[in-house]
């Protein structure tokens, strides 16, 4: 705890010691506890009396929960990291940590990581649910572990880019706004692209749809989820086939670029936030 | 020393601070005063290495606000005007915060924690939630904060705003001590009684203009000199005539019609001339003595002269 970064400290006691942060996990946790037990029970109903413990029934319940804690995290990350640091000038304390020997680069970091440790505490607190579809089988354990690395991926992603709205704005609500209009585009207009592309741009995109789809839905978690999932049934852990221009070539698979593209885009919204605190930018400290 | 030279801001078209150039001396307790906007927080944030300055520069002991604001910020304890809260923290883990921000090591956070709590008087509130702390245990809290890193200058904006007469006099006290221990001490505040108890030196600004800067024994002796109270029992309409026949300018108090301010010569026959003058023209006056608050006559008599200059090219 002595060398832990004090922002990350304070971030965490501050949180967890407010009634709100615990209603708001235990709302989250009830809400996926009840969606599964729901899809648990219409599966069993479906399945007219016959013993529920296969493969289709814990794959379903295990979606669903991998989907609803996507959304779960994908609300609370953008939504903790926006407050962070727009929140501290409202409340009139910025200026204070500004004028001790923290650097922007600390700041920053320490605001990402309080964010991502929440976000770690909802996923780890799922683990139990997740347990039990691994239990009632058709999932194994390594693809459970990548759509814990999908969710965290993107939790960092959105985490990042809360945290990037709240180095420009003045107060929590409009960095809140603007990282969710970003997240909300990011999530609509790359679907509507992938659709299209292929008749705007016949030549280059027709031939390729799957690559393209691939590449361009990366940064997408809920589309990574269903092509990891289709994948996974049909090709390597680590990689699967692409087809460009006729020729086939095998490449990372969708969870990987998942990860490369959602890290590439949280360190370029890290840099950019620590560009904005940094004095000499006149901007951040104003 | 602390060094303004020339020191300029402004946002967009608002001149917040016009060519600012004084010296403070080591150990010295500034005062600065002025009406709301005169740029009396844009000094103090400017020195703070907050806010870069538009054009000029701030020399704290040798070190640029614009090329070392790292070496200015360990000098500096600043105290901001609002106490800005974390929820659920104690007195401690407030200070302890601050103090691992400064990257205090944790033996010596283990020493210096109570003893700034208890050089504050907030000992027994150590374990007290900050949210629930009376303004003036907050005020001292944040003066705490401020000295955790015993700075050598103290940069306080408004300590006193806000506080009950008691917690005003202990912060007083508090801010004399500090001053007897060798602190150099900016303190901006509109409630001139406490300055011109606490300060070896004012700096006044109004509209981002300096108005006077100079130790406040040379302010208010200068005032002081020139000023005359005068009471009479009843109002008299020509009273402003009657003095001004001797050279006088006279200011009806707002407070009171029969209270006057008057500004002219300190000359002892003047003077009497002028009482002679009044009783021979019927007026009771019962009080007629140099101005007791000779900070609060600086202050006017300073910031209306440069009101009417200002004037003048409109005219």
């Amino acid at each position: 705890m002595h060398n832990l970064n004090p922002i990350l400290l304070r971030e965490l006691r501050g949180r967890l010691r407010t009634p709100r942060s615990y209603w708001l996990l235990c709302g989250a946790l009830l809400l996926v506890t009840t969606i599964s037990m729901l899809l648990y029970s219409a599966d069993y109903a479906s399945m007219d009396g016959q013993s529920s413990f296969n493969g289709t029934s814990g794959h379903t319940v295990f979606l669903a929960l991998v989907f609803t804690a996507l959304i779960a995290v994908n609300v609370i990350a953008p939504m903790m990291a926006a407050g962070s640091i727009a929140g501290e000038r409202e409340r009139q304390t910025f200026d204070l940590i500004l004028l001790t020997q923290m650097r922007p680069i600390d700041i920053v970091l320490g605001k990402v990581a309080a964010t991502m440790a929440y976000c770690l505490l909802f996923v780890t607190a799922l683990t139990p649910l997740m347990a039990i579809t691994f239990l009632i089988g058709g999932v194994d354990i390594g693809e459970l572990a990548i759509q814990y690395i999908i969710i965290m991926s993107s939790a960092l992603l959105y985490t990042c880019i809360g945290v990037y709205w709240s180095t420009r704005t003045q107060t929590a609500i409009t960095a809140t706004g603007y990282a969710f209009a970003t997240i909300l585009s990011m999530l609509l207009v790359l679907p509507i692209l992938v659709l299209v592309l292929p008749t705007l741009l016949p030549a280059i995109f027709a031939e390729n749809t799957n690559t393209w789809m691939h590449i361009m839905l990366a940064i997408h978690p809920y589309a990574s989820i269903i092509f990891t999932q289709e994948s996974l049934r049909t090709a390597s852990i680590w990689s699967e086939a692409y087809i460009i221009n006729g020729s086939t070539f095998v490449g990372p698979a969708m969870w990987l670029l998942t990860m490369a593209v959602s890290w590439f885009w949280s360190c370029t919204a890290v840099v950019l936030s620590i560009r904005r605190l940094t004095p000499d930018s006149g901007k951040g400290t104003s | 020393m602390i060094e303004f030279r020339s020191v300029s801001k402004s946002y967009g078209t608002t001149q917040a601070l016009d060519s600012l150039s004084c010296v403070i001396p080591v150990g010295a307790t500034v005062g600065l005063i002025g009406p709301n906007g005169s740029g009396k927080t844009t000094a103090l944030r400017l020195l703070t290495t907050l806010i870069p300055p538009t054009s000029g520069d701030v020399i704290v002991a040798g070190h640029s606000v614009n090329e070392q604001p790292a070496a200015v910020r360990n000098l500096i304890g600043y105290m901001p005007d609002t106490f800005g809260v974390y929820e659920s923290m104690t007195a401690t883990e407030y200070l302890d915060f601050y103090a691992r921000c400064g990257r205090m090591p944790r033996a010596a956070r283990a020493i210096t924690i109570p003893a700034i709590l208890g050089r504050v008087g907030l000992i027994d509130a150590a374990q007290t939630a900050v949210m629930s702390l009376s303004r003036g245990m907050a005020q001292r809290l944040s003066l705490g904060r401020a000295l955790l890193h015993d700075p050598a200058i103290l940069v306080l904006d408004e300590p006193a705003s806000g506080l009950d007469p008691r917690a005003r006099i202990e912060l007083r006290s508090l801010l004399h001590e500090l001053h007897q221990h060798g602190k150099t001490i900016l303190i901006s505040s509109h409630i001139l009684s406490d300055l011109a108890d606490l300060c070896t030196h004012m700096l006044i600004l109004e509209h981002g203009k300096t108005i006077a800067y100079d130790t406040l024994a040379n302010l208010t002796n200068a005032t002081r000199q020139q000023t005359i109270q005068v009471s009479v029992l009843d109002e008299v309409p020509a009273f402003a005539a009657i003095v001004a026949t001797h050279g006088y300018t006279s200011q009806q108090s707002p407070d009171d019609a029969c209270t006057y301010t008057l500004h002219g010569s300190n000359a002892p026959a003047d003077r009497a001339a002028l009482l002679y003058a009044l009783i021979q023209a019927g007026i009771t006056v019962h009080a007629f003595a140099a101005a007791e608050s000779a900070l609060e006559q600086a202050f006017l008599q300073m910031t209306s002269a440069a009101q009417q200059a200002q004037e003048v090219p409109h005219a």
